[in-house]
């Protein structure tokens, strides 16, 4: 993957874009006209999914040189839906909603960073597999002794071959298998999710057949 | 109210100027890299210092050791890109680290970082 400078010299740039482009969304610099304000969320929203590849590549690089550093806390699931606000704006942008099912109550025990990368991720790829007008979901169940349950589905009617499912959060399957780049997610994608996840003691899996792929992975309960 | 942003990136210097400026009203001062930080904090009283871990001729770690050596109360807040957390973890217990700031960050992030370290510091 990539040295890990590198990635961390690319977020000086993108502290920049993010820093400023803020400054004019929030109204600190004065008030914006309906089409300077959709081009600014554009340039943010971009933002957000370059800094999301970014910290998934530098997740991936300090995984593989056995680097990682978990660190657990108990949280409760529904304090990670504020992280992904940035998704249901840039699905609204694509006139695709998302439906969030998660109990209030749900606590978990993970690294609350990494789970929320998890969770940007394969939202976000839920709704790039959703057609137009339609809907992706997540929701987050109690499984008891096996732990938190989150599910994330959408609804295109794309699928994946079923022999490939043992294969798609291996290293190099989006690249193997360009003819699938629309199912899985961009950047280091289904891998850093399978390498996060597991990283935490937890499993990831994958479901998928015309009209619905659901991705599901289990953590700890808290 | 003054900070002190200590970057090596005019970007990342220019962006948190007007964050702090326009959004909380602050007055800034910059250093452009380690050694100008120490310096800065040494002679001139801050409400604030804003520091880049990865800086030129002195590092961001060592800058706080020499700024609590000056001001044992002063905030210090980290700017992090590539944070090594069990390090940030003995700032905060060894030099009473503030706070850190993740990049990229977002107006409200950095704002609301700021405000709460100065915060401590009054009480």
């Amino acid at each position: 993957m990539f040295d890990d400078q590198i990635l961390h010299d690319l977020k000086n740039p993108l502290a920049g874009i993010t820093g400023s482009v803020g400054l004019f969304l929030e109204g600190l610099l004065g008030p914006l006209d309906e089409d300077q304000k959709k081009q600014l969320e554009n340039i943010e929203l971009s933002a957000k999914k370059l800094t999301l590849f970014l910290k998934e590549l530098s997740v991936v690089g300090c995984a593989e040189n056995g680097q990682l550093t978990v660190g657990k806390t108990a949280f409760r699931a529904a304090e990670l839906v504020p992280e992904l606000d940035w998704i249901k704006r840039l699905a609204a942008k694509e006139e695709k909603s998302i439906a969030l099912g998660i109990d209030e109550k749900l606590s978990l025990s993970a690294d609350r960073e990494l789970t929320a990368l998890v969770l940007q991720d394969l939202l976000h790829n839920a709704v790039r597999q959703t057609e137009r007008g339609g809907r992706a979901g997540l929701t987050v169940t109690d499984k008891k002794k096996d732990g938190l349950l989150f599910e994330l589905v959408s609804n295109g009617s794309s699928s994946f071959p079923s022999e490939q499912l043992a294969h798609v959060f291996e290293k190099d399957f989006r690249t193997k298998h360009q003819e699938l780049k629309m199912m899985t997610s961009p950047g280091a994608g289904f891998y850093f999710c399978k390498l996060a996840v597991e990283a935490q003691g937890g499993q990831i899996g994958i479901e998928s057949r015309p009209g619905l792929t659901r991705l599901f992975f289990r953590l700890p309960a808290g | 109210m003054k900070i002190l942003i200590a970057d090596d990136e005019d970007i990342v210097r220019t962006s948190l100027d007007g964050i702090l400026k326009k959004g909380g009203d602050y007055e800034t001062d910059f250093a452009f890299d380690g050694e100008e930080a120490v310096k800065k904090i040494g002679s001139t009283f801050y409400d604030a210092v804003l520091l880049d871990l990865d800086m030129p001729k002195i590092s961001g770690y060592d800058v706080l050791a020499k700024a609590r050596e000056i001001h044992p109360d002063l905030p210090v807040i980290f700017l992090t890109g590539k944070a090594d957390a069990r390090k940030v973890a003995e700032s905060i217990a060894k030099e009473h680290l503030s706070g850190f700031i993740e990049k990229p960050f977002t107006p409200e992030d950095v704002l609301d970082v700021v405000s709460k370290a100065i915060k401590v510091r009054r009480v």
